[in-house]
């Protein structure tokens, strides 16, 4: 097997990533300093972020078998790196704060980019095995980094367990495919689907069914979403910032890659399973987001049901472009509000170390006392709630325009219900922002030091953004349009 | 050019208060007053051109002014302003009523007074929107968008009693508001997409256009689908009686000055889009339906009219009396007359004029009393000078005595659709005597009769220049529409006919 330079170059991000990690653990071995571990990861993830401009010259190509490079796959990974390089600069103060052992974060974070960014450029079983463990082993470390917090040991052992026992049986199902097809590529496994269409092979069936599966349950739909709410809840906000953006949307860059297929040729039976999933995780979320008290929790209910709305674009029966277009600007109003969200908790939990800013009354008249804090909160809450003049109504948009031309009443039906109990319960928290102060409230005034003023501007930035693109949403769909991939050169 | 102007000068003027409002607390209120007649004279100017359209073809434009930009192109959807004579005088109430609440609001609001205009002022340009805009996404995202300042109107500035329940009712309200607003948003955004969807199919052109849409065919299940979300969506905004839940409660807690705001202008574009779009772009089924709704609105007139008499708070009772006149509306829309139709354009404006003008009385009422209780008031007549005085004439208007506006646009709907609905019409008339019953009582219970309460409370009984200026004006206005009503119906009457042809035509076929 020859490796070309044109391939070396395409599979650069990955490479570089590889070398940074090996360098951080070098340095970690011979001299322990944050602040050149920081840097060192910073510099790592700009130079993968400008190699895609190289990436982008020659794509498509395949290296080897494993690994399959498009623009939609570049677009997604520029998500990606972006959210572990925003995740990065929000984790430095806080781990200067208060912990001691910080360098191994960068390290975890690398790795899992790593696991994301090869999962999104799968294209082969193995590797999407290989990509999922990638991520989620390394997500176990950071989700147990505050291990002398009261969850987060909990959240830690919940996620490994469920998240293991899923990963046997996505490797059971590999097993199953790969007796039938005698191949691991996405290819074959797609070949023997088609050749299959007429009288469908039961041995096939199981096999992709549970790597569904598997990808469902790193999604959190329905019946796999136990884990999502208590694992949020146990984790900081900062690698929250990372967990609820990146793996998420790595996982569904590949899994609407993969499935749309089985839809599109209408298997029946993923259809039915795709749709009551998703209406069930639409409605399920947004009724226990409903009761919530803690916020985390709650922003951990309503990503299933994000993520139950987002499922939608999979089922498509004409064309692709119309859902890719979709999913693009579904998730990108997801990074944005996800980063804004998780950012702003990090920063009111990182000044006042002493109150766990968790508890959504602690949130209470917060506008009376910081009026920016709290208008980015709303901005980021409505853009979750899909409201007009935001870049979530956008989205919203896109997907119910979806689920009318695909003549999907039922799930028209459900959206709507779904949304208005989602409006109601953002809008609980929204009036929490703004109720006036009570006198002898023990919250008091939260003040900004000036490192994480800077990052107040940065999430403002990022809230100007959501109502920019809601306003003029050409700019995103005309970067997804061209982003459009020649995905499906297989068939 | 000049129709974004009507949008972008309360937008920025808003804006504008808010960023000199650290400077000097008076000056917003400048600002504001001067944006909003800067709206009014531009509005009034549009009366001097020439409002004739010639050729009324199904291709060719039929606004008189037009405007239109690129906005969204991956969906077809365009930046679209078009005014005819019924926008433009929708235009020219929402001036009035706007420079109205601000002078209003003068001297009452004391703290974040740059917000609140802000507030104001976008509520008033996002209204112009809807009353201007012809693309029906641009239409949905002001439908929608109106909905927060509105919302914050009632968060910050709401009825204020030093109590901590009333507080919380207060936001109750609000989301009650909220929520409403959005179901109604929801349905509207669902079956403007079913409709454009439809479109896409017959023609293959993505379009959110009003006049495009206006030509689709569609089965008839699917158009009554598709004309029944409008309808829901549109009433619960009037409000119709099952969804009128929002209003007496919104109306309580609401500032006394956003609510002549909100009453006046934001459920006269419920009444607006009413017409310019059910009816114009469903005239097949809406004629189909047309006798059920007529009925919803009898039961709308009747039910509030009833509810209002046990109400003890003024402003509640006189938001009770709105819904019931919207029930008349709906009525008229439904019965495809021509003369039914003017009077829809009378009696909303000057029914808006004269329930602006109440709330404003009430405002300054509650400001002397500080009570809008009228069980605790009672023989308030001699103990203030010119607001009994005022609030008797306003309330007779209210109820319809001949010689003001209202008493036009009410003996026009009821004569113009009597003709073809002898028995409902009748009943409805009845209708009136129970409104002028509710008036009276309100009348006489605030201002005669027995002093109870204000023995030993000091009212000020003195009026300022600026309150009696506003009433003075509404109530030239008011007396001018009902001596003069033909400078409405000659602006009205060629858009008015245009919507009714179309729509009469079905009603016609139906009845046969």
């Amino acid at each position: 097997m020859i490796i070309t330079i044109n391939q070396l170059i395409s599979c650069s991000p990955l490479l570089i990533l590889l070398s940074t990690a090996i360098v951080i653990m070098l340095f970690i071995a011979y001299n322990r300093n944050h602040f050149f571990t920081f840097l060192c990861s910073i510099i790592g993830l700009s130079f993968t972020l400008l190699s895609l401009y190289f990436v982008q010259k020659n794509v498509p190509t395949n290296v080897t078998v494993l690994f399959h490079i498009d623009k939609y796959s570049l677009f997604y990974i520029t998500m990606i790196i972006l959210s572990s390089m925003v995740s990065c600069v929000f984790a430095y103060s806080w781990l200067k704060n208060c912990l001691y052992d910080y360098e191994e974060f960068y390290l975890f974070l690398l790795f899992s980019t790593i696991g994301c960014i090869s999962l999104i450029i799968a294209n082969h079983m193995s590797v999407l095995f290989i990509g999922m463990e990638l991520i989620s082993l390394p997500m176990l470390g950071l989700i147990a980094y505050t291990y002398f917090k009261k969850h987060s040991l909990e959240a830690a052992v919940k996620y490994m367990i469920l998240s293991c026992t899923v990963s046997v049986l996505a490797l059971f199902g590999i097993a199953l495919i790969y007796s039938i097809s005698g191949s691991l590529t996405f290819f074959s496994v797609i070949y023997e689907l088609l050749m299959s269409i007429s009288h469908p092979n039961v041995v096939l069936l199981c096999g992709v069914g549970l790597v569904i599966v598997a990808f469902v349950f790193k999604l959190s739909i329905f019946p796999f979403h136990i884990w999502t709410p208590d694992v949020y809840n146990g984790t900081s906000s900062i690698v929250l910032i990372y967990l609820s953006t990146a793996a998420k949307i790595a996982v569904f860059s590949l899994f609407f890659k993969l499935f749309t297929f089985l839809t599109f040729f209408n298997v029946g039976f993923f259809n039915i399973s795709l749709e009551i999933m998703l209406c069930c995780s639409i409605i399920f979320g947004h009724i226990m987001a409903l009761f919530q008290t803690s916020i985390k929790r709650f922003l951990g209910y309503s990503s299933i049901s994000q993520f139950g709305y987002l499922l939608v674009s999979v089922l498509n029966s004409s064309n692709f472009n119309f859902s890719l277009e979709v999913v693009g600007v579904y998730l990108i109003s997801y990074w944005l509000s996800n980063v804004g969200i998780f950012g702003l908790m990090s920063i009111i939990s990182n000044v006042n170390r002493k109150l766990e800013f968790d508890c959504i009354s602690c949130y209470r008249s917060l506008f009376w006392y910081n009026p920016i804090l709290s208008s980015i909160m709303t901005i980021t809450l409505f853009s979750l709630s899909g409201i007009p003049i935001t870049i979530g109504f956008i989205s919203k948009f896109y997907l119910l325009s979806l689920i009318i031309k695909e003549n999907l009443w039922f799930l028209g039906i459900i959206f709507i219900l779904g949304s208005i109990i989602g409006i109601y319960s953002y809008l609980k928290i929204i009036m929490f922002l703004y109720l006036k102060p009570v006198i002898h409230s023990s919250v008091k005034r939260i003040i900004l030091d000036t490192r994480s003023k800077k990052y107040v501007f940065f999430l403002f930035v990022i809230s100007v953004w959501i109502i920019i693109l809601g306003i003029f949403p050409d700019m995103v769909i005309n970067l997804i349009s061209q982003s459009e991939p020649k995905l499906f050169n297989i068939v | 050019m000049l129709l974004p102007i009507f949008i972008m000068v309360p937008f920025l003027g808003g804006i504008l208060c808010l960023l000199c409002n650290q400077y000097s607390l008076k000056i917003s209120h400048y600002i504001a007053l001067i944006s909003m007649s800067i709206v009014f004279v531009l509005s009034i100017s549009l009366f001097f051109y020439d409002l004739t359209v010639y050729v009324p073809s199904i291709y060719g434009s039929h606004w008189n002014f037009e405007y239109e930009t690129p906005w969204i192109p991956r969906f077809g959807i365009t930046f679209h302003l078009a005014a005819d004579g019924l926008s433009i005088l929708m235009l020219v109430l929402t001036s009035i009523l706007g420079m109205v609440s601000i002078l209003c609001s003068w001297n009452k609001i004391k703290k974040n007074i740059g917000f609140f205009y802000l507030n104001l002022l976008w509520i008033l340009s996002f209204s112009i929107g809807i009353f201007l805009s012809i693309d029906l996404f641009l239409f949905f995202i002001f439908w929608e968008v109106m909905i927060f300042p509105a919302y914050f109107l009632i968060m910050f500035w709401g009825y204020k009693v030093d109590n901590k329940k009333t507080c919380l009712n207060r936001y109750v309200a609000a989301n009650k508001f909220f929520m409403y607003s959005q179901c109604s948003g929801l349905i509207l955004l669902f079956s403007i997409l079913i409709l454009v969807h439809c479109h896409y199919i017959s023609t293959h052109i993505l379009s959110f256009n009003y006049d495009a849409l206006h030509n689709i065919h569609v089965n008839f299940f699917l158009e009554t689908c598709i004309m029944l979300g409008f309808f829901l969506a549109f009433s619960i905004k009037i409000p119709i009686v099952p969804f009128h839940g929002w209003l007496p409660d919104f109306h309580t807690y609401s500032p006394i000055s956003g609510a002549l705001d909100i009453s006046g202008i934001l459920l006269k574009t419920a009444v607006y889009a009413l017409l310019r779009f059910n009816i114009f772009l469903f005239p097949h089924s809406s004629a189909r339906f047309a006798y059920y709704f007529m009925i919803v609105g009898l039961i709308t007139i009747f039910y509030t009219a009833l509810i209002a008499f046990s109400q003890t708070d003024i402003k509640r009772l006189i938001a009770y009396s709105s819904i019931s006149h919207s029930g008349f509306v709906l009525v008229a829309i439904y019965s495809a007359s021509q003369i039914a139709y003017q009077g829809v354009i009378i009696q909303t404006i000057s029914y808006a004029l004269s329930t602006a003008a109440l709330y404003c009385l009430i405002g300054q009422l509650f400001q002397r009393t500080h009570t809008r209780d009228m069980r605790k008031m009672g023989g308030l007549w001699s103990s203030i000078k010119w607001i009994p005085g005022f609030s008797l004439f306003f309330s007779v208007a209210n109820l319809g005595i001949p010689g003001t506006g209202n008493f036009v646009g009410e003996f026009m709907i009821l004569f113009g659709a009597f003709k073809n609905n002898v028995l409902l019409v009748s009943i409805a008339s009845f209708s009136l005597i129970i409104s002028a019953l509710y008036s009276l009582m309100m009348i006489q219970k605030t201002y005669f009769g027995v002093c109870s309460r204000f023995n030993d409370v000091v009212i000020i009984p003195y009026t300022s220049f600026r309150e009696i200026f506003i009433s003075v004006l509404l109530l030239v206005i008011l007396i001018l529409i009902g001596f003069y009503p033909s400078i409405i119906m000659n602006i009205s009457e060629f858009p008015l006919n245009n919507l009714r042809v179309v729509f009469s035509n079905f009603i016609l076929i139906t009845r046969l």
